[in-house]
Parts: structure tokens; C-alpha cells; sequence
């Protein structure tokens, strides 16, 4: 019995010192992933106030500074000769050109940058001209932070929307990890980009969570790529009509965002909207986007004039491209975004959209109507069309399969 | 379909409500509900391509609008007038002492006057200039001016649809325009037609109040239109 135990004990010791194979962790994303993103915070010159909630270190020429919450808040400067950090105790001016790299000390760093919590490590870059705050985030917690900020998780049912706009997300971000928007960053934080949520209650919400983890590492690709992610799109409504894009931004299909006759971002705020503009706020709007000079406009707004508007072009999905705008002596010609800027009301910011038709006021030629669908450029996955068909029960990879019907979910995960 | 008959009208929407920006005033519910019950891609198809004329007046025209009354050639009782500003002054509140409407102190051509009432005719002005001759202003005179008058409110705003009694549809026009012709001259009520989504249609009359339209659509039954019925025309 003696000798069974011994020998069961040195089989037992044999067994652990022989070699396994290293334990992978759940998530540890492809070698040809990246499993970080690196956001921009903030790419304009500025004073911002910055503090670490956990531990940071900064390694300088002569010394390494220990930065944390018992500092508290500090201000930093960030200037096209330098960067500045300070408090009532501490003062660091460098000059350009200088990378900051505030290594953490902490497996789950956190910041509190203008005041809102994010987690991830953050560098500091100011070049001859050029400055940048930014933030590098783990590729989950990036999506985490973006799902909250881009689509309403308040309803149980809108799961399957959340896990849809998830992967949306992870695929455009990836993306652009391989096709950065700048040498120091690969996406901006904010609209330009995706916009990146402050860590809050939002993380709590289950729905985003379980959003997240349903998705992990799934991102679109083409059929004949399945490990490169694709450029996508996706907007808030299309209003009935969307542009399909795939592995090119080149909209060539329009496709009728329905199910059953009915249209799936119907429940949409701006699925449908209405503006009203006067004819001295469009010359305002005009020479506010430097499209009529100031003297030429001024001239206009003095004397009167007769002012024609047309539509000359519109897209597949019948997008305004081109609007025309016939002043004497001018004609004028808008293209994409700016038409959305020039028809602005005084309180009511850019058109939600390019998707709408000009409407005249036959009790008053001074103003016109501008009667729009739908809010965002129209390409790609329409979010309240998800929401919509998350509703009736459609689940992710079907709505995926929806709006990028050349597309296909593909896994990253090793 | 909340509003069936919309898809047949056309769209020319006059709308009474004033929009300054997104979100503070909620859009009527008509207009909203017509936008939602139809295609959007079919309405830039139909309306998309129009082009919009309009109107930059001066700024001296804006400024004229934007008073609360209009300008007016007419008379007033001009009190005094005189070179010196202190005496018109004076003058000016003695006059309003006197609890009349409309006292006016202006600067014309170096003189200051001291102007009563808004008179479209010389006769109404007579009233004024004797009531101000007893209160102790022996001098004052009839005098042509420009007079404010109160701007002519409409009394009641532009529907943004009628009801009308359809009788009669047709692919082609002459059809249409035959029925029209003969029955423009037998009804007690305008007969016309309009184009809607490829039909012409025939439609008798144009109402504001939904109750006047079916009482006449109960006649025109009576006297042997059978397939009469109801719809709502947006107005052209």
C-alpha cells in the first residue's frame, strides 16, 4: 500500500514537471489582428484637464514620475511648440517635437480626461504644428465604449441590433488599425470617426455587455478575404433607401430598407422630418461657408434679387449630390455635406441628411420648405432599420445579411 | 393607410405653422402622417427634380414688413411746427395730456412737428382738428402726411386641404375633360379636374369643412351619382 502511494505520488510530480502548451486566453485576438485601437482624443491645440485614476509612469531624461489619483487633477497644455502639464505642485513644459508615453502601472488603466472617465493608456504628441491626445484602448473595450454612443440599448429586444452595430463597429475599426488616419492615431474619438462614450453606467447595461461578448472578434469581410477586415458604413436612418457598400465605398446599389411593406426605421425620430428656411437665410448660410463673398452677399441682401434653387444630381438612392443655386449675375453649385450646411436653419444646425426635396411656400416666395427622410450619408447598415428588425425578432447575422448582402461575419479569433 | 386618399392628391402643401427649427415646434400631424404613409423614393420622384423660385427683397422692403403697421398716404392735424425741439416737446405733451390716440412728434426738413391721428380721408381729420381747437391748440391745421394704418390680418389661414366629391377617373385626359364640360354647366358647384398618380380624376367642388362636403355629397347622390365619394385634395 505504502509502495502503491509512493508511486502514485511520483507519477503525480513526473506529470507536473513535464512541459504543457501555454494556456491561451479567451479573446486573444489573430497575430494579423491588432488587438488594440489607438483613438484620438483631441487633435486641436488646447488647455484640457487631465487626471490619472490609476497609476502611470512617465519616463523622462531625468526622472521617472509616478503619476495617480493623489495628485488629482492636472492641467494640460497642449500647444504646436510643446506640451505643458501642471498643477499647484507640479510644472512639466516640453517642447515639440515629443511623445509622451504614460506607461501604466495598472492592468486596467483609467483616465478621466475634460472631467469623463476612460479606460486605456493614454500619449501625449506635439509636432512642429500638430498636436494629439491619444488614448489606446483594448479592441473589446473600444467597441464597449463606442456600442452606447451610437445606438439606443434601453430595450431588451434591441439585442440582436446591438450585436449587429457590434460587429459593424469592430469591422470598421479594424479597418482602420490597418489604415490609420494619422501617423500617431487610427481613429478620431468623435464623429469624424466612431464616437468613443466616456466609461460609465453604460457599461454596466447588460444588453451591451452581453452585445460585446456575443460578438467577440467577429467582424464583415468578403467571401473571398475572410481574414481582411472591409471599409464599411453604417448611419443612424436611411429613411426607406439605402446605398450598399462592400469592400469599396462605391455605392453602386440602392437597396429599399422594408420588411413586409413596411419600413424598418419607421420608428426613427428623423425617419421623417420637415425645415422651413428663408431666403435671406440661405444668402446668410452662403456667405457663412465663404460660397458667396461677403460683398457679393451683402450686395444681394441690400438691393433683393430673384434666387432659384434646383437639385441638378442626385445618387442612386436619390441623395441630393449637387444643389444649384441661380443668383443674378451667379450660379452657384453645392456639393455633399456643405448642401446640408448651406440649408441650416438659424436654431436647427446642418439637415439631418442629403435625402429630401426642396418644397416651395406659395403664400410666401421668401421662404421655402425642405421636406426629408432620414439622417446620416444612407450607406451601409441603417441603425433604426436594425433596431427595427431587431423588433420583429430578426437576428444580427440576418441583418447583417441585410444591409451588406456581399458581406459576410467572419471570425478573427485564432 | 392612415390617410388612403393622399396618395392620389398632390402634394402642394401651404403650411400655416411656422417652423423656426428642428424640434421646437412638432410638425402638424397631417403633413407628417402624408410623409410617412408614402414611399420616399417615389415623392423624389415626383417632386425631387422641381425647381424653387424665389424672392430676396431689399433690405428696405424687409425693414417696411417688419413694421407692425403699414405706410399710408393720408392726414393728420399737425398742432406745430418749429424750428425749436424744446417747444415741440413741450407742445407734444400737452397734446397727450389731452388723452387723444396717436401723437406723434417727428423731424422733417430742420422743423419739429407735433402730428395727431392717422386719417385716411381729410373729412375724418375735421373731427380731430375740432376737438383740438376747444382743448386750446387754435392754430393747428389739417396737414397731408404719411399716415400708419394697422396691417390687414387674414382672418383665417390657408387650409392645407379640401375635401372635394370625386365622380370621375380616367387614364386619359380628354375622358376627363369631357365630364368636366358637360356636367361644369349642370351642377350648382365648380366642376374640375386633376391629375393624381396617372388618373384624372373628375372632383366637384372645393371644402374646407368636411361636414358641407358630405351634405353635398348626399345631394349629388340623391341625384344619381352613386359612385360619388369623398376625398381630400391638397391644394394647388
Amino acid at each position: 500500500m505504502r509502495r502503491a502511494i509512493i508511486v502514485l505520488l511520483a507519477v503525480l510530480w513526473v506529470a507536473g514537471c513535464t512541459t504543457r502548451p501555454p494556456i491561451k486566453l479567451p479573446g486573444t485576438l489573430s497575430p494579423l489582428i491588432p488587438s488594440d485601437i489607438r483613438v484620438a482624443l483631441t487633435t486641436t491645440p488646447g488647455t484640457y484637464r487631465l487626471m490619472f485614476t490609476t497609476p502611470v509612469a512617465l519616463h523622462l531624461e531625468e526622472a521617472v514620475y509616478i503619476l495617480d489619483a493623489s495628485i488629482g487633477e492636472l492641467e494640460l497644455q497642449l500647444t504646436r511648440y510643446g506640451i505643458t502639464i501642471k498643477n499647484e505642485r507640479r510644472y512639466l513644459r516640453l517642447p515639440f517635437p515629443i511623445t509622451l508615453v504614460f506607461e501604466s502601472l495598472d492592468p486596467q488603466p483609467m483616465i478621466r480626461w475634460q472631467g469623463k472617465p476612460y479606460q486605456g493608456t493614454l500619449t501625449l504628441h506635439a509636432d512642429d504644428g500638430e498636436v494629439a491626445a491619444v488614448l489606446t484602448v483594448p479592441m473589446d473595450i473600444y467597441v464597449q465604449s463606442v456600442l452606447p454612443a451610437e445606438m439606443p440599448s434601453g430595450k431588451k429586444q434591441y439585442l440582436e441590433a446591438l450585436k449587429a452595430q457590434a460587429v459593424a463597429i469592430r469591422t470598421y475599426a479594424l479597418w482602420h488599425v490597418h489604415h490609420p488616419r494619422h501617423r500617431w492615431f487610427d481613429v478620431y474619438g468623435d464623429v469624424r470617426d466612431q464616437v468613443l462614450g466616456p466609461y460609465g453606467d453604460d457599461w454596466q447595461n447588460p444588453l451591451i455587455h452581453e452585445a460585446v461578448t456575443a460578438t467577440r472578434g467577429m467582424m464583415l469581410t468578403t467571401p473571398q478575404m475572410p481574414r481582411q477586415p472591409v471599409r464599411i458604413q453604417y448611419h443612424s436612418t436611411c429613411g426607406g433607401a439605402f446605398e450598399l457598400v462592400g469592400d469599396s465605398l462605391l455605392a453602386s446599389r440602392v437597396k429599399k430598407d422594408e420588411r413586409l411593406g413596411e419600413e424598418n426605421c419607421v420608428i426613427s425620430p428623423l425617419h421623417r422630418w420637415v425645415r422651413e428656411l428663408s431666403v435671406e437665410q440661405l444668402v446668410n448660410n452662403l456667405m457663412a461657408e465663404k460660397i458667396l463673398p461677403r460683398q457679393h452677399g451683402t450686395h444681394l441682401l441690400e438691393k433683393g434679387a430673384q434666387i432659384t434653387l434646383s437639385i441638378a444630381d442626385r445618387t442612386v438612392s436619390g441623395r441630393s449630390k449637387i444643389l444649384t443655386i441661380s443668383l443674378p449675375d451667379t450660379v452657384v453649385q453645392v456639393e455633399g455635406f456643405a448642401i446640408r450646411r448651406i440649408l441650416q436653419s438659424p436654431n436647427g444646425g446642418a439637415l439631418p441628411s442629403n435625402y429630401f426635396f426642396l418644397f416651395p411656400n406659395p403664400q410666401n416666395p421668401r421662404k421655402f420648405y425642405i421636406f426629408g427622410a432620414g439622417y446620416g450619408h444612407g450607406r451601409g447598415l441603417c441603425q433604426w432599420g436594425a433596431l427595427g428588425q431587431a423588433l420583429e425578432g430578426v437576428g444580427f447575422r440576418e441583418i447583417l445579411k441585410f444591409y451588406y448582402p456581399n458581406l459576410q461575419v467572419s471570425g478573427v479569433l485564432p | 393607410m392612415i390617410f388612403p386618399r393622399y396618395q392620389y392628391g398632390w402634394m402642394f402643401l401651404i403650411l400655416s405653422f411656422w417652423l423656426p427649427g428642428y424640434g421646437q415646434n412638432p410638425v402638424p400631424d397631417p403633413v407628417m402622417q402624408y410623409l410617412k404613409n408614402r414611399s420616399f423614393p417615389q415623392l423624389i420622384e415626383q417632386y425631387g427634380s422641381q425647381t424653387i423660385h424665389l424672392t430676396l427683397p431689399s433690405r428696405r422692403t424687409r425693414q417696411l414688413d417688419s413694421l407692425p403697421y403699414q405706410l399710408q398716404q393720408g392726414f393728420r392735424v399737425q398742432v406745430i411746427a418749429t424750428k425749436f425741439a424744446k417747444v415741440a416737446r413741450r407742445v407734444f405733451q400737452q397734446v397727450q395730456q389731452l388723452g387723444v390716440d396717436s401723437v406723434y412728434l417727428v423731424e422733417e426738413t430742420g422743423l419739429y412737428k407735433v402730428q395727431v391721428g392717422n386719417f385716411t380721408q381729410r373729412d375724418s381729420a375735421r373731427k380731430m382738428l375740432d376737438r383740438l381747437y376747444y382743448a386750446g391748440f387754435k392754430d393747428a391745421w389739417i396737414a397731408p402726411a404719411t399716415i400708419h394704418l394697422p396691417k390687414l390680418v387674414s382672418s383665417s389661414a390657408t387650409p392645407l386641404m379640401y375635401y372635394a366629391i370625386q365622380i370621375f377617373a380616367s387614364r386619359h385626359e380628354k375622358e376627363a375633360r369631357k365630364i368636366q364640360q358637360q356636367y361644369a354647366h349642370q351642377l350648382n358647384w365648380p366642376v374640375w379636374i386633376e391629375r393624381m398618380d396617372h388618373l384624372w380624376k373628375v372632383l366637384v367642388g372645393k371644402f374646407t369643412e368636411e361636414a358641407t362636403a358630405r351634405q353635398v355629397l348626399e345631394k349629388l347622390r340623391l341625384q344619381g351619382w352613386n359612385e360619388a365619394w369623398l376625398t381630400q385634395v391638397w391644394l394647388d
